[in-house]
């Protein structure tokens, strides 16, 4: 344990790893962790303030919402200035709404309707992508041809020079669903970092990366306390 | 480390949502015990959520050992069930939408309690009201109304679950309470008490930290 804890990241190591998120990319943060999710959109929206990059928050089922009022028991206040979120079905309206969608079950509807909000909530800026309570989505499929619909249009996304998407998942609520759509999604994603509890650490397991970050490890541990600090 | 129920309840931050999980146990009688004396003596307002007669079941064992344990100090928002025990008791009537239940409840949890110090509220058997739950919009509604109550400042609940219980259930669900929730607790008795381990909380400082509570003088009333 001890080399483990003489190794944590800092801050700079998560910069170094964020920055090598590149545009049209799709990177893909599976959490198995307690706090993992809101730790990681707390280092995303403090990244996107400092780098000057707007963000759009898609918030499905107010997946966003629930990490926010944790922000506030943690006594944390990251900028959210830059922020817009759109919101698909959900209840809670936290941060700043620019468009509300009803949740549509038939995908084709609800991609139409979210690509067509965020092209008139972003116009030509680039941006960040921050996608909360993605695989809520997939609960509600009932088939696979849904599901691939879904993952098409991931596909599609790729290569998109204006967006930089980053998902935030919930690993253990996806691979619940009877469609677990986990290894579809993986392939199209352009990286994969899985966030686990490691005693009272975070490790994130670079899945499936580029990253080439202290000598080519494939691990970093991250201690909680440190990502609150950090900003 | 050595504590006190005193000393866990006020790391516990007004506002928080906190998933207490356990194995087959007197977990619950003994939490109930502790918190009922805890709120008793500093004069917090102690809130039960009692669904399907779990209060009751928790009483009877205590009667059954002869063994004393005062919530008449308690408000409790009954849900479904039949036997009414506790301090002021105020029927919520269950109904398998969530939409209906949760107006139902919210109509009734605001008014139980008070401005000032913010409430305990000891949420028992809710592992029961999702075997009703029909299909996945449907539990949605019902988390999302549950989160709706996260950073609520007038309040501190305490959703005391049977975690061998979630296996009947589909996967989904208990990865999504606990996703909700600011706290994550799992709790063992030990003959002398109980052991309580912190796998999620918002103070940073809390995570991966166990904390023992000896019992023995609460429950034989030496204290």
């Amino acid at each position: 344990m001890e080399s483990v804890r003489s190794s944590t990241a800092t801050a700079n190591d998560i910069r170094k790893i964020l920055d090598e998120i590149r545009f049209g990319s799709f990177a893909l943060i599976e959490n198995y962790s307690t706090v993992g999710s809101d730790l990681t959109l707390y280092a995303l929206l403090n990244y996107t303030y400092e780098r000057s990059l707007p963000v759009i928050v898609e918030d499905i089922f107010d997946a966003f919402a629930g990490y926010v009022r944790h922000f506030e028991a943690m006594g944390l206040a990251p900028p959210m200035d830059h922020v817009g979120v759109l919101k698909v079905g959900g209840i809670d309206d936290i941060g700043h709404v620019v468009y509300k969608l009803q949740f549509e079950a038939d995908p084709t509807l609800y991609l139409q309707k979210k690509e067509k909000a965020i092209a008139e909530a972003m116009g030509d800026d680039r941006y960040a992508y921050i996608v909360t309570g993605f695989e809520r989505l997939f609960g509600f499929q009932r088939d696979v041809k849904e599901v691939y619909v879904i993952v098409n249009h991931l596909r599609k996304n790729l290569g998109n020079e204006r967006r930089l998407t980053i998902s935030i998942t919930e690993g253990n609520v996806i691979e619940g669903f009877p469609t677990n759509p986990l290894p579809l999604i993986e392939d199209v994603a352009t990286s994969v970092i899985e966030l686990h509890d490691h005693e009272d650490l975070v490790r994130l397991d670079l899945k499936k990366s580029v990253f080439n970050i202290l000598g080519g490890t494939k691990k970093l541990f991250v201690r909680p306390a440190d990502v609150v600090g950090w900003w | 480390m050595e504590a006190t129920i005193s000393m866990l309840l006020e790391l516990v931050k007004p506002g928080e949502t906190v998933i207490v999980e356990y194995e087959t146990s007197y977990v619950p009688e003994l939490i109930l015990k502790l918190v009922a004396d805890y709120t008793k003596e500093n004069n917090v307002p102690f809130v039960i959520d009692d669904y399907f007669d779990s209060l009751y079941t928790l009483l009877a064992h205590y009667d059954i050992h002869d063994l004393d344990v005062d919530i008449g100090h308690s408000y409790v928002l009954k849900v479904g069930g039949r036997n009414e025990v506790g301090g002021t008791v105020k029927h919520v009537k269950f109904h398998p939408d969530p939409r209906v239940l949760l107006m139902n409840y919210n109509e009734n949890f605001l008014p139980s309690i008070g401005t000032e110090t913010p409430a305990i509220n000891l949420v028992l058997g809710f592992e029961s009201a999702l075997y009703f739950v029909r299909d996945i919009r449907d539990f949605y509604r019902l988390l999302l109304g549950l989160q709706r109550y996260v950073g609520n400042k007038r309040r501190k609940a305490f959703y005391i679950l049977h975690s061998e219980f979630f296996a009947n259930l589909p996967r989904y669900i208990l990865p999504e309470l606990r996703r909700i929730a600011t706290s994550l607790w799992t709790v063992k008795s030990y003959p002398a008490g109980i052991s309580v381990s912190v796998l999620k909380s918002p103070d940073m400082g809390l995570l991966g930290r166990q904390f023992n509570i000896d019992i023995g003088g609460v429950v034989s009333g030496e204290r």
